[in-house]
C-alpha cells in the first residue's frame, strides 16, 4: 500500500531534485564564464534558505544578512573551483557554514563585540523575533507565535553541529548525505545529530507540542 | 503499515511536510496502537512546527548588495595586487635586508676579533720607531772600543773582588 501511495510522490520528488541539480549545475557552469544573469538566478533562488540558516546560526539579523551576502560573494569568486559533479546546495551551505563558524569563533575571541547578544541571552526573551506571517489570525496564532519564539530559542541553544544538521534538514533539497557532507561527518553520524537535536527540542518543548495542532 | 514503515514516514517528516494521505496513514496506525499515540504525535508536532518556522525577511536590495560586495572585493584585490611586489622584487626585498644584516654582523665580529692583534703590532711598531730614533742619535765612534769593553765584561769577577778586598784598610 505504501509503495502505491509513495511511488508517484517519490518519483516526482526525485524528478524535481534531478531537475534542480541539473539547473543549478547549468547555472553554475554559466557563472564560471562570468554570466551575471545566471548568478542572479542562483542568488534569488537560494538567498532565503541561506539567510534563514545564517540568522538561526548567528542570532543577529544584520550580521546574518551580511554573512548571507558574503556567501554569494564567495560563490561568485570561487566559481572556478566548483565541480559540477558536486551538488550546488552542498557547496553553497558548506560556504555558509564555514562563514558562520568563522564569525562564531571571531565573537568568542572578541566577546565585547557580542556583548548585546550575551546580555540578551541572559534574558528569557529570544534575541531576535522573526515576523510571524500568521500574526493576524487571532488568539490561537498568538500562542503559535510564542511557540515559534520558544522553538527558535531551543534551536539556538543546541550544540552547533546539531543545530546545523537540524537546520539543513529543514531544506527539502538537502539529502542526509549532503547534510553529512556539509558537516563533514558520516551519514549515520549526521542522522544521529539530527535525532539528538530533535530529542532535545522535544524534551524542552514537550508542554507546547501536546495540542496535536501541528500534526499536518 | 508496519513499524519500519512508520519509522520511515516519521523520518520523512524531518525533511518535508507530510502529505494529507501520509498523515492519514499515521493516524490510522495510531488508532490501532494507542500506547504509542503521544510519542508519534509529539514527533509529528515537532516536525510541523520546525517546517512552519517563519522565513527571515530578505531586504529588497539583497542582490544589489551582493554585487556591491563583489565589486568592493574586486577593488580590494586589485589594490593588494598592485601593492604586492613581483616575485623577483619580493625575493630582493626579502633577502637584501637579511644579507646586509649578516654582513654587518660579520664585519663587527672580524673587527672585534682583530682588535688585540692590531694593538700588539702597533706597540711593536712604535718600539721599533723609538729604537730607530735612538740609534740615529748615537755616535759611531762610541763603538770603536766596543771589543775592549766587551772583553772587560767577560773578565773574571773573582779577581776584582780580591783586589777590592786588598785595597780596603
Amino acid at each position: 500500500m505504501r509503495n502505491l501511495v509513495h511511488g508517484p510522490v517519490l518519483h516526482t520528488l526525485v524528478q524535481v531534485m534531478a531537475d534542480c541539480l541539473n539547473s543549478d549545475a547549468e547555472l553554475m557552469s554559466k557563472v564560471r564564464t562570468g554570466d551575471r544573469e545566471a548568478f542572479e538566478a542562483l542568488v534569488t533562488k537560494y538567498r532565503q534558505p541561506v539567510l534563514n540558516f545564517a540568522i538561526r546560526m548567528l542570532h543577529d539579523p544584520s550580521e546574518a544578512e551580511d554573512l548571507a551576502q558574503q556567501t554569494f560573494v564567495q560563490v561568485w569568486k570561487s566559481a572556478a573551483r566548483y565541480q559540477t559533479a558536486a551538488k550546488f546546495t552542498t557547496w553553497l551551505f558548506s560556504i555558509a557554514r564555514n562563514l558562520c563558524l568563522n564569525e562564531i569563533r571571531r565573537r568568542s575571541r572578541h566577546p565585547a563585540d557580542s556583548l548585546d547578544a550575551s546580555e540578551q541571552d541572559s534574558e528569557d526573551a529570544p534575541r531576535f523575533q522573526l515576523p510571524d506571517p500568521r500574526a493576524e489570525e487571532g488568539s490561537v496564532t498568538t500562542s503559535r507565535s510564542e511557540l515559534f519564539d520558544l522553538v527558535e530559542q531551543a534551536i539556538r541553544e543546541l550544540p552547533e553541529n546539531q543545530r546545523t544538521a537540524l537546520l539543513l534538514c529543514r531544506e527539502e533539497e538537502m539529502s542526509y548525505e549532503e547534510i553529512a557532507s556539509v558537516i563533514g561527518t558520516s551519514l549515520s553520524a549526521a542522522k544521529s545529530l539530527i535525532f539528538r537535536g530533535r530529542e532535545t527540542l522535544k524534551a524542552r518543548l514537550k508542554p507546547y507540542l501536546k495540542t496535536g495542532d501541528w500534526m499536518v | 503499515m508496519n513499524e519500519l514503515e512508520l519509522k520511515q514516514l516519521l523520518e520523512d517528516s524531518w525533511k518535508r511536510p507530510l502529505t494529507q494521505s501520509e498523515v492519514g496513514t499515521i493516524r490510522d496506525w495510531v488508532k490501532a496502537h494507542p500506547a504509542r499515540q503521544a510519542e508519534v504525535e509529539q514527533e509529528l508536532a515537532l516536525s510541523g512546527v520546525i517546517h512552519r518556522l517563519p522565513d527571515a525577511p530578505v531586504s529588497s536590495n539583497f542582490n544589489s548588495q551582493v554585487w556591491q560586495k563583489i565589486e568592493a572585493s574586486d577593488r580590494a584585490d586589485q589594490r593588494s595586487r598592485s601593492r604586492s611586489p613581483s616575485s623577483l622584487e619580493s625575493i630582493w626585498r626579502r633577502w637584501v635586508p637579511r644579507l646586509a644584516g649578516g654582513l654587518a654582523i660579520l664585519t663587527v665580529t672580524i673587527l672585534v676579533l682583530k682588535q688585540p692583534g692590531d694593538g700588539s703590532s702597533k706597540q711593536a711598531a712604535s718600539g721599533l720607531a723609538a729604537a730607530a730614533v735612538q740609534a740615529e742619535g748615537l755616535d759611531p765612534a762610541m763603538f770603536e772600543d766596543f771589543e775592549a769593553i766587551r772583553t772587560l765584561a767577560e773578565s773574571d769577577t773573582a779577581l776584582d773582588v780580591e783586589l777590592l778586598a786588598a785595597l780596603q784598610p
